[in-house]
C-alpha cells in the first residue's frame, strides 16, 4: 500500500498543529491536530474497508485469442475484470508482455467507479518462437481523496505457446522417389529365442527339445525346430548438425528447419515406442550437446526443447546469404538466442568491449563466456562427437545422421566411424542445390542434385549405412519435372 | 499520483473532492463558521472567516479546517459554548467530503470521535492534568498508531504480507 503526497502534506499538517500548541500554550490547537489526524484514519479505514470487498470479489481474466500460434504472428489478447457488484473504487487493470512478445498497445483496462466490469482486446506479435507466460494482471487504485494507494497482483497467468515456423512440404526419400518410413520395426536379423516365429529348420544336435516342431517332423522324415525372431531394445542416437552451412534457405525453410521438424518427429516415434534416444548436436567449433540415449518423459522433452532452440550459426562469414529475409532487415542471427550461437555471443562482446557504460559491464560477461560448446574439437566437429561421444556407447546403437553435403570426406568419415561400432547408421542429407539455387539456371540446380544423389548413393553403399535425402518436396519435384521435360525436348528435337 | 489518479479516470480528484465539499453540508457548515467567527469576534471574526473561506474555496476541506482551529485559538476567549459553536461547523467542514465514500457512517464517527478526544485532551491540559507537550505526542501517536493498524491490516488481508514487491 502506497500514500500520495497529499497524505504527507495532512501528516504535516497534524504535526505542525500539535507542535504549535505545545510551543505556544494552546490546547484549542490540539483539537486541530486531533481532527485532521483521525480525518486521515477515518478516510485510511474506508479505503481499507473497501478495498478488501475489492479483492475477493474481483475477478481478472487474461486470455490470448488462442493458446498456440506459429512464429511471426499475431494473437488477440483479451484482459477482462468483472465484480458482483458495482465497484466503490476506480480500478486500473493492467498486464505486461513477457520478454519475447510485444504488444500493440497497451493491455490495460479501467473498472470506473460504479461499474462492474472492464474489457480490452490487444495485438500480441510473437516474432519469436518459445512459450511465454503472462504474469498475473495488476491491479491499482486510489482513494477518491487521492491520499492512497494500492497495487496488488490478481487472477492467473496466461501461456501462450508460439510455434516456429516449420517446412510442411517435408520430402523423405531417395533420387526424388519418396519412402513411408525409414525408421520402421527394428530387425536385427538375428534369430535366436524370442516372441515371434521365424521359420522352421532342421534339428542339430544341441538345439533345445522343447522348441521340436512334432507336427513338421511327423509330416517328414526329419526332426524340424522352430526359431523365433530376436528383438532387441533400439537405442537412438540423433547426431545433428547445427553449423553454418545448415542456415541456407530461405527464412523457416532452411536445411536445419527440414531435418529439424524430421528430428522432432523422430522424438516423437520414440516416445510413442519407449524407445532409448540421444542428442549430440555439434556447431562450428565443438559439440553443442552431448546427452546419451535414455527412454523417459524428461529425455524426450529435454531432447524436443534443445531441438527447437538450436539454430545455426549464420552471424560469422556468410552473414549476407540468404538470412537478411526479414521485413525489418533483421537478420536470423538478430532473431535467434545469442545462447545457442557463439559466433553471435563474441560480436556482442567485441561490441561491449569498448563501452565503458554500466550497461556494457553489466552484460560483457554474459557474451564474453556465453560460448554453449561443451567440448570444443580441433578437427571436424561432426566425425569428433561420433569418435568421442556416440562411438563410446556400449550395445548397438542406431546413429540417425542429420546433415547436407557440404562436407562430403568428413561425413563420409564419421558415418564410416560410427557404422564401424556395433550399430546402423541412418544418414538424412539435405541437398545443399535445393536450399542455394544456381539463380537462373535449373539445369545447373539440377547437375548439383545429380550430383548429391551420387554421393548419398555412396554413403548408401557403405556397409551399415542407409542413406536418404530430406527436402522441400515441391521444390524438388519441380526440379526433377523440369528436368524431365528439358529431357522430352531435347530428345523430341533429336 | 495525482498522475495515477489522472489515469484510472478520476479526471482531478482534488476537484472532485471540492465538488463533494459545495455539498449542502458544506456550505451549511461554512456559513456557520463564517457567521460565527464574525459575530462573536468583529472585525477580527471577519477577517478569519474570509481567510476561511478562500482556505475552503482553493485546498481540500482539511486545510480550512485547520486555519479555522487556528483562527479560533488565537481569537477564542474562556467560553466553552462560543468555541463549541465554531467546532461544530468546523468538523462539518472537515467532514463534508464523505460524500464521496459508499458508507460514510463509521468514517465520519472515527473522525468526530478523535475531535471529541482531542477537545478532551486540550480540557485536560487547560486543566493542569497534563502537560501540553505529552498530549501533543498523544495526538501524534495516536494518529501514527491508527495508520500503521489500518496499513498491516490492509496487507495481511489482501495477502501481500512478506511480499518484497510490495
Amino acid at each position: 500500500m502506497g500514500v500520495t503526497r497529499g497524505y504527507w502534506g495532512e501528516v504535516g499538517l497534524v504535526v505542525a498543529l500539535a507542535g504549535a500548541a505545545a510551543l505556544l500554550g494552546e490546547p484549542l490547537l490540539l483539537v486541530g491536530a486531533a481532527g485532521v489526524g483521525g480525518w486521515l484514519v477515518a478516510r485510511h479505514y474506508a479505503f481499507v474497508r473497501d478495498l478488501s470487498g475489492v479483492v475477493a470479489a474481483l475477478s481478472v481474466s487474461q486470455s490470448p485469442e488462442r493458446e498456440r500460434v506459429t512464429e511471426e504472428n499475431t494473437v488477440d489478447l483479451t484482459l477482462e475484470a468483472t465484480l458482483p457488484a458495482p465497484t466503490p473504487l476506480a480500478l486500473d487493470v493492467e498486464t505486461d508482455a513477457p520478454v519475447g512478445v510485444r504488444l500493440d498497445g497497451e493491455a490495460r483496462t479501467t473498472l470506473q467507479r460504479g461499474d462492474r466490469e472492464a474489457t480490452a482486446t490487444v495485438a500480441a506479435d510473437c516474432p519469436l518462437a518459445g512459450e511465454f507466460r503472462f504474469d498475473r494482471a495488476t491491479v491499482r487504485t486510489t482513494d477518491r481523496s487521492d491520499r492512497f494507494t494500492a497495487e496488488f497482483a490478481v487472477g492467473d497467468p496466461a501461456t501462450l505457446t508460439v510455434d516456429a515456423r516449420a517446412p510442411r512440404d517435408i520430402h523423405v526419400g531417395t533420387g526424388g522417389d519418396a519412402i513411408g518410413t525409414p525408421y520402421g520395426e527394428l530387425d536385427t536379423g538375428e534369430r535366436g529365442t524370442g516372441l515371434d516365429f521365424a521359420e522352421l529348420r532342421s534339428y542339430v544336435p544341441g538345439d533345445a527339445v522343447r522348441n521340436i516342431d512334432w507336427k513338421a517332423t511327423a509330416r517328414s522324415d526329419e526332426a524340424y525346430v522352430r526359431t523365433y525372431e530376436t528383438t532387441a531394445e533400439r537405442r537412438t542416437a540423433l547426431l545433428v548438425d547445427c553449423r553454418t552451412a545448415m542456415a541456407a534457405g530461405p527464412s523457416g525453410a532452411t536445411k536445419f528447419d527440414y531435418l529439424r521438424e524430421f528430428a522432432l518427429g523422430l522424438v516423437t516415434y520414440a516416445r510413442e515406442r519407449s524407445e532409448p534416444l540421444g542428442l549430440y548436436a555439434v556447431g562450428d567449433e565443438g559439440v553443442l550437446t552431448s546427452r546419451a540415449p535414455a527412454a523417459n518423459e524428461e529425455a524426450y522433452a529435454t531432447i524436443e526443447r534443445r531441438l527447437r532452440e538450436f539454430a545455426p550459426n549464420d552471424a560469422s562469414g556468410d552473414a549476407e546469404a540468404a538470412t537478411t529475409d526479414a521485413d525489418d532487415g533483421t537478420t536470423r542471427a538478430d532473431r535467434t538466442p545469442a545462447r545457442t550461437s557463439p559466433a553471435v555471443a563474441r560480436e556482442r562482446s567485441r561490441l561491449l568491449r569498448g563501452d565503458d557504460s554500466a550497461y556494457a559491464d553489466r552484460l560483457g560477461p554474459f557474451f564474453g563466456t556465453a560460448d554453449p560448446y561443451v567440448e570444443r574439437i580441433a578437427g571436424d566437429p561432426l566425425y569428433g562427437s561420433v569418435r568421442a561421444g556416440i562411438s563410446r556407447l556400449s550395445g548397438t546403437v542406431t546413429t540417425v545422421v542429420l546433415t547436407d553435403d557440404s562436407n562430403r570426406a568428413r561425413t563420409r568419415a564419421a558415418i564410416r566411424t560410427a557404422a564401424r561400432s556395433e550399430g546402423t547408421v541412418l544418414a538424412f542429407l539435405t541437398p545443399t542445390a535445393l536450399f542455394e539455387r544456381a539463380d537462373g539456371d535449373p539445369e545447373a540446380t539440377y547437375e548439383r542434385y545429380a550430383d548429391f544423389e551420387r554421393y548419398r548413393r555412396e554413403l548408401d553403399n557403405e556397409r551399415g549405412v542407409a542413406a536418404f535425402e530430406v527436402a522441400p518436396g515441391d521444390e524438388l519435384s519441380r526440379l526433377l519435372a523440369s528436368h524431365e521435360a528439358r529431357r522430352r525436348s531435347a530428345e523430341a528435337g533429336d | 499520483m495525482a498522475g495515477l489518479a489522472d489515469r484510472i479516470g478520476l479526471a482531478d480528484s482534488r476537484a472532485e473532492e471540492r465538488l463533494a465539499d459545495r455539498s449542502r453540508l458544506g456550505g451549511a457548515s461554512l456559513v456557520v463558521v463564517a457567521a460565527a467567527l464574525v459575530l462573536l469576534y468583529g472585525a477580527p471574526g471577519v477577517a478569519a472567516a474570509a481567510a476561511v473561506v478562500a482556505c475552503w474555496l482553493a485546498l481540500p476541506a482539511t486545510y480550512a479546517f485547520a486555519l479555522g482551529t487556528v483562527a479560533l485559538a488565537a481569537l477564542a476567549g474562556e467560553s466553552v459554548a462560543e468555541i463549541a459553536l465554531v467546532e461544530v461547523g468546523l468538523v462539518g467542514l472537515l467532514v463534508a467530503p464523505a460524500g464521496l465514500l459508499d458508507r460514510p457512517a463509521r468514517p465520519v464517527g472515527i473522525a468526530v470521535v478523535a475531535v471529541a478526544a482531542g477537545g478532551a485532551l486540550a480540557w485536560a491540559t487547560s486543566h493542569g492534568a497534563i502537560g501540553l507537550p505529552l498530549a501533543g505526542l498523544v495526538v501524534l501517536g495516536g494518529t501514527a498508531l491508527g495508520g500503521y493498524a489500518l496499513h498491516r491490516y490492509q496487507l495481511v488481508n489482501i495477502g501481500l504480507a512478506g511480499d518484497a514487491s510490495e
